[in-house]
């Protein structure tokens, strides 16, 4: 008995043994993952299918365009055409994925083009991800005018750049700015609108009287800017399709400058200088009363207002040098969110609604930043002799900004910058450029 | 007496039945690795820190995380799949398995960001020890973006 008891003793703690086994037994391995590396990700993108004759021309043109804005973005990488081994010569073929992956092109985009008699263009791409062999989203169709090629490219980049980054879309924008032309002690300024990249450039105003400070409405429609035709500095409000302007409100004596819509476009914020003293106000853009936001002895100036329209960022001098505040949009107390060494001025709201932006002077040097809505987490995204007057991108992730070269020779000329601080680039234009002012998307 | 052997026979059997099904995950470290390629009984060491260090740098340096947004760099996502013998990840079986810190936008293209690595990465196959395959037939890895953050 009593060896039978210690057998079934001993069958007990085997099984007990086997049931720890088992409950150590190899499940999935688990790893963390907590550094990866930042490189531009290459994509291939072989000339789009011309679909009939006169197509040819443009398809190429729009597959340049569309791989120029992506490349400019500093995520991207393009894989020149010399270095593929699959030709894509139908829409609708399979993808060839072992070539590409030979080449270690990540993103694939085919695409066709087809020019009707009629001059309609219609434009189709597709996305894939090629180490996943997938198909990154749906194709997508534009159509639109030979005219209007280059806003059918920027669509296509702006699906491509959104389907990767996850980032909303800004290739199909515009900037207003101030062209400038002749000597740095007497420069000529005109109002210009162009592509986000520099092409078609169109005037908006001569030089007969200098502007300054163009601003887009919510809609891209309209441009508040300032300009000294009367002999002072008053703000005026233009249609861009037509030019047709009208100067808004402002009483004779008193000057006006530094307008912004808010974004429901309905209302404009801006300085207004009378007595001496600089304070900001706000009107309808259709006119009536002024309603007066700020009254302090110093100099405010530069408003902007939160996405929401519920707070203005602004800067003032009101404790000695210029810093930057935030207040409610119908006035009331401010508080000062520029803490660090150095002046502060020219704030932006993001259009996300989670930074501001802004330039500072400190040593000698200036900067373009961006900081918290709260003031915190300052980051300084460029240096030099002088920057200045920051623009955000319809998505919030690039900013564009003025930027002056020193000496007699030194002219202005408009950059942009990631808000990561990388990938500055200068923007082309035909001569010198400031005061830039990003659209939203159209 | 009978009773007590039928009860032993039943823990045995239903322990049978469990061995064949276990799928507890398993930290790294823990000494509970069995060799599929020798006998179903031998018990395999687990992986070294080295062969463990090896695949996360294989697949960090395929992890490019320059294209995602701010709001997919908030995001940590574990991802779920299977390995062959020869290493290489069988590309059906990738999976999100959990995600946080973000929406489910952001999950998805940071998801996409993560398989990407796995697959280029493991292309010619991740240099593990054939004699530990049960060990990594089945992975999870969870990509933690928090030090790649914007500061």
């Amino acid at each position: 008995m009593k060896r039978l008891i210690a057998f079934t003793l001993g069958v007990c703690v085997l099984g007990f043994g086997l049931s720890q086994a088992i409950a150590q037994s190899p499940g999935p391995l688990r790893i963390e993952i907590t550094e990866g590396v930042i490189e531009p990700l290459p994509f291939a993108a072989p000339i789009f299918i011309a679909e009939n004759a006169g197509a040819e021309q443009m398809a190429a043109q729009l597959t340049q365009v569309v791989a120029a804005d992506l490349v400019n973005t500093g995520l991207f990488r393009e894989i020149p055409a010399g270095a593929f081994i699959s030709t894509v010569t139908n829409f609708s073929s399979p993808v060839q994925y072992s070539d590409w992956k030979a080449i270690n092109a990540q993103a694939l985009i085919t695409g066709a083009v087809n020019v009707a008699p009629d001059g309609r263009v219609t434009v189709k791409f597709r996305l894939f991800d090629v180490f996943s062999e997938d198909q990154l989203g749906d194709g997508l169709q534009f159509a639109g005018t030979t005219q209007s090629w280059r806003r059918m490219a920027h669509k296509v980049a702006d699906a491509v750049y959104s389907r990767i980054t996850g980032e909303g879309a800004y290739f199909d924008s515009r900037v207003v700015f101030v062209s400038e032309t002749g000597p740095k002690n007497a420069r000529r300024k005109r109002l210009a609108i162009m592509d986000y990249d520099g092409a078609n450039v169109q005037f908006l105003t001569d030089s007969s009287a200098i502007v300054l400070a163009p601003r887009f409405s919510p809609t891209g429609d309209r441009v508040l800017y300032t300009s000294y035709e009367t002999g002072f500095p008053k703000i005026f409000v233009m249609d861009v399709a037509n030019v047709g302007k009208r100067s808004l409100g402002a009483d004779a004596g008193t000057m006006t400058f530094a307008p912004r819509f808010s974004p429901d476009g309905q209302t404009v914020v801006y300085s207004l200088t009378q007595g001496g003293n600089t304070d900001l106000y706000r009107m309808s853009i259709s006119g009536g009363s002024e309603q007066r936001l700020t009254s302090n002895p110093s100099i405010e100036t530069a408003p902007s207002f939160s996405p929401d329209g519920s707070q203005i960022v602004f800067e003032s001098d009101r404790s000695g040098t210029q810093q930057i505040y935030v207040m409610p949009a119908n006035g009331g107390e401010a508080r000062r969110i520029s803490n660090g060494q150095g002046r502060y001025g020219t704030p932006v709201w993001s259009p996300r609604g989670d930074l501001i932006a802004f330039t500072k002077q400190n040593k000698g040097r200036f900067h373009i930043g961006v900081m918290r809505t709260d003031g915190s987490e300052e980051r300084l995204l460029t240096a030099s002799f002088l920057d200045e007057g920051p623009t955000w991108s319809p998505n919030g992730r690039v900013i564009m900004f003025t930027r002056e070269s020193q000496g007699a020779n030194g002219a202005p000329a408009l950059y942009s910058v990631d808000i990561t601080g990388r990938n500055l680039r200068r923007v082309p234009t035909n001569g010198a450029a400031s005061d830039p002012a990003w659209s939203p998307l159209q | 007496m009978k009773v007590v052997l039928a009860a032993i026979v039943a823990s045995l059997a239903s322990a049978g039945v469990a061995m064949a099904q276990g799928q507890r995950p398993v930290d790294w470290g823990q000494p509970s690795a069995r060799n599929d390629s020798a006998s179903s009984t031998e018990i395999a060491p687990p992986l070294t820190g080295a062969e463990m260090q090896g695949i996360r740098v294989a697949v960090q340096q395929c992890w490019n995380v320059g294209s995602l947004s701010s709001d997919e760099l908030l995001v940590s996502v574990t991802v779920g799949l299977s390995l062959g013998t020869d290493g290489r990840p069988d590309t059906s079986s990738i999976r999100m398995l959990d995600h946080s810190g973000g929406t489910d936008a952001a999950a998805r293209k940071a998801y996409e960001t993560a398989r990407r690595a796995i697959i280029r990465c493991g292309a010619n196959g991740y240099n593990l020890p054939i004699e530990k395959y049960e060990q990594w037939r089945e992975i999870e890895m969870t990509f933690n973006p928090e030090r790649m953050r914007i500061k």
